[in-house]
């Protein structure tokens, strides 16, 4: 049997003309592993007023789990991005084409409203 | 799809054996013939000189769509499915690429076809597809019932069509796969040119590697333009199994096909699989269905459904890695799926995969480059493809030169021969924003805070037939009978803020929230939609009235 490694030792670099660009992929796979949420996507978007972000969009499980899910997606961004602003949004359902790829502006357009209320709540503080 | 000559082998062999399910209407292989039969009829009739090169199709999967694909292959006439979503300027350049001309169309979709500005040239037949259903008589439309009255096709027309799975004779018949755009608004669609006699080999890859056979009953939950949940559908008919066509955004009606049809094997994509495993209708699919193989597009898959799935369904679900240029390239059984990295698979029978490093050199297990496929599924190239902008490389594989695609994807082997997917080559691809309406809407929130004559709001951007893109904004008044300010207040904020959006203002007795603050937009929607919608039609009747 052929020794075990760690591939990210080997990773290429990726393109650095977009600041959340590195570690967006691994935490992309983060999100898929999490099993305390039902779907988890990231989206790096610059918000008005705000700038650019890793928009963290999760259905949670149910009402009694989204604290929790929060907190999870939060700590993976932290992990695989700690530099950058991040921002989770409880969603109902994110919508995807046939091939399960979000469909990205649909999605942001949706949870826009959500996201300009939560950034003048305190609870945006705790991101 | 498969051709009239295999339709009629089956029918043959086994008349009244159901071929084709689709809502209340179910085809035996005698009747499925005889359609085939007639719309081909139909449609040699109606075509100069019997057949145009190619066809686009424009509805969800139903009896219908098999049945014109059917006759289209019949025919010799390239048909490809196409994606309504992204709207009318992905459809535009769709239908500009490929200069369909015959044209398929749900009639729940004339009117976004009708929105699209027509490609130069002679204007494409329509055929409007509602099983009896009538339409005005317009210039160039025909109805699929007015199809099915022509008298059965006894001869196949002159063409090189005659042999089941033959290979195209024109350079116009090419065989297109949709390539949808990234989602972020940014690209079009674009076309993969399949290559020619692809579909016999994958046959019996697929036959031998999943054990696909005449009994098996097959779900189809995915879209046409989904090109594994087509090629599928295609195997287990050309095989005389039964297709059983079913809705992909109706969990509770997905789950009782599953169980009273007697499904074994199946198709599905990622957000009706998610959507079926979160409805309480699939608890007990594990004991009653008799499913052996679910199959469906895994790189956005979590763990949350591999692990339901793996409770609700069983031990069936497949998780394949498919693209139009590339055909099913990977698959991962349910078995390992439970404890494989997300974004992994092994490779399926027929293509190879090898790591690219930056020279084109195959890398060692554990390494990560480029990765890129071969086989006899993978593209000839992009129809819009200019010369020199070519996706492929020759590479050396066991001593022999092999001509592979390189995908867009970074990944390496794993220790356990596992193929695994962790980027993109290309990096992040920016989302195209208004940002401009983007920075009105956060406007509107602060504005609407600060209104003193509402008691709470709740803004939400919808995307409805009935309303388009649209603002709806629920609140509730400061006291009874004070809902006339509020709306006064709401109606001219939004006007303010964000002319480019019609806004809804309606007042409620309640705003749900979860228990975290979020507004529970699905449940004050299901709520409201359906007043605003009828109060909308109703201003529109009055309108038309009133200017009539």
């Amino acid at each position: 049997m052929s020794r075990p490694y760690a591939p990210e030792e080997h990773e290429p670099r990726m393109p650095e003309e977009d600041g959340l660009g590195p570690g967006l992929f691994d935490l992309e796979r983060e999100l898929l592993e999490l099993p305390c949420v039902r779907e988890a996507v990231v989206l790096p978007v610059r918000l008005p007023e705000v700038g650019e972000v890793a928009l963290l969009a999760f259905v949670p499980l149910g009402y009694g789990q989204e604290t929790a899910g929060r907190r999870a997606v939060l700590a993976a961004c932290g992990r695989c991005l700690p530099g950058a602003f991040a921002h989770a949004v409880a969603t109902d359902g994110i919508p995807r084409g046939a091939s399960g790829a979000v469909r990205s502006g649909l999605l942001l357009d949706q949870l826009l409203p959500q996201i300009a209320r939560d950034l003048v709540s305190p609870f945006s503080m705790s991101d | 799809m498969i051709k009239l000559d295999d339709i009629r082998r089956h029918a043959a062999a086994g008349p009244d054996r159901t071929a084709l399910v689709s809502g209340r209407t179910r085809l035996s292989w005698a009747d499925f013939e005889d359609v085939v039969e007639r719309v081909t009829a139909g449609l040699a009739a109606r075509l100069p000189g019997g057949r145009v090169p190619r066809a686009a199709l424009l509805a969800d999967a139903r009896w219908e769509t098999a049945v014109a694909m059917a006759a289209c292959a019949t025919l010799g006439i390239s048909c490809t499915a196409l994606d309504p979503t992204p709207g009318t300027d992905a459809l535009t350049r769709a239908l500009g690429q490929i200069r369909p001309g015959l044209l398929f169309v749900a009639e729940g979709q004339l009117p976004l076809l009708d929105a699209c500005p027509l490609p130069e040239g002679p204007r494409a037949l329509r055929i409007v597809l509602e099983a009896g259903g009538e339409r005005p008589d317009a210039p160039g439309t025909v109805t699929f019932a007015q199809l099915r009255t022509a008298e059965p096709l006894r001869e196949l027309p002159q063409s090189d069509s005659r042999e089941s799975h033959d290979s195209h004779g024109s350079h116009d018949c090419l065989d297109l796969a949709l390539v949808p755009g990234d989602g972020t608004g940014t690209g079009g669609p674009r076309f993969a040119v399949r290559p020619l006699a692809a579909d016999p080999r994958q046959l019996v890859d697929l036959v031998d590697e999943f054990g696909f056979d005449s009994d098996d009953i097959h779900l189809s939950a995915a879209p046409p333009w989904e090109p594994m949940g087509l090629v599928l559908t295609r195997t287990l008919l050309a095989l005389g199994g039964t297709a059983v066509m079913a809705p992909h955004d109706a969990p509770e009606e997905l789950a009782r096909i599953i169980t009273e049809e007697h499904v074994t094997t199946g198709a599905i994509d990622p957000g009706a699989l998610t959507g079926l495993l979160a409805h309480p209708a699939s608890e007990t699919l594990a004991r009653t269905a008799r499913l052996r193989a679910l199959f469906t597009l895994g790189r956005h898959l979590g763990r949350w459904s591999v692990n339901t799935a793996w409770e609700r369904l069983g031990p069936v679900l497949h998780l394949a890695e498919a693209t139009p240029e590339t055909g099913i390239t990977m698959v991962m059984p349910p078995e390992e799926s439970l404890v494989a990295p997300a974004r992994s698979g092994r490779p399926t029978l027929g293509s190879t995969l090898v790591v690219l490093g930056e020279d084109d050199a195959v890398l060692p297990d554990g390494r990560t480059g480029r990765l890129a496929v071969s086989g006899h599924q993978v593209m000839d190239n992009y129809l819009d493809a200019l010369e020199g902008d070519t996706p492929f490389a020759t590479v050396r594989v066991d001593g022999h030169l092999q001509r592979f695609f390189l995908t867009g994807d970074l990944g390496h082997r794993d220790e356990r021969g596992r193929l695994v997917v962790t980027g993109r080559s290309t990096g992040p691809v920016a989302l195209a924003r208004d940002t401009d309406a983007d920075a009105a809407l956060f406007r509107l929130e602060s504005d609407l805070l600060n209104l003193p004559c509402l008691r709470d709001t709740a803004v939400m951007r919808v995307d409805v037939p009935a309303l388009g893109d649209a603002l709806i904004v629920a609140f509730i008044a400061v006291a009874v009978g004070r809902e006339g300010s509020g709306y006064t207040a709401l109606s001219a904020a939004c006007a303010r803020r964000v002319p480019s959006l019609p806004a809804h203002v309606i007042a409620v007795d309640t705003i749900p929230y979860s228990p975290t603050g979020r507004i529970s937009t699905t449940e004050l929607l299901d709520a409201v939609v359906p007043i605003i919608t009828l109060n909308h039609q109703l201003e529109q009747s009055m309108h038309g009235e009133l200017s009539a």
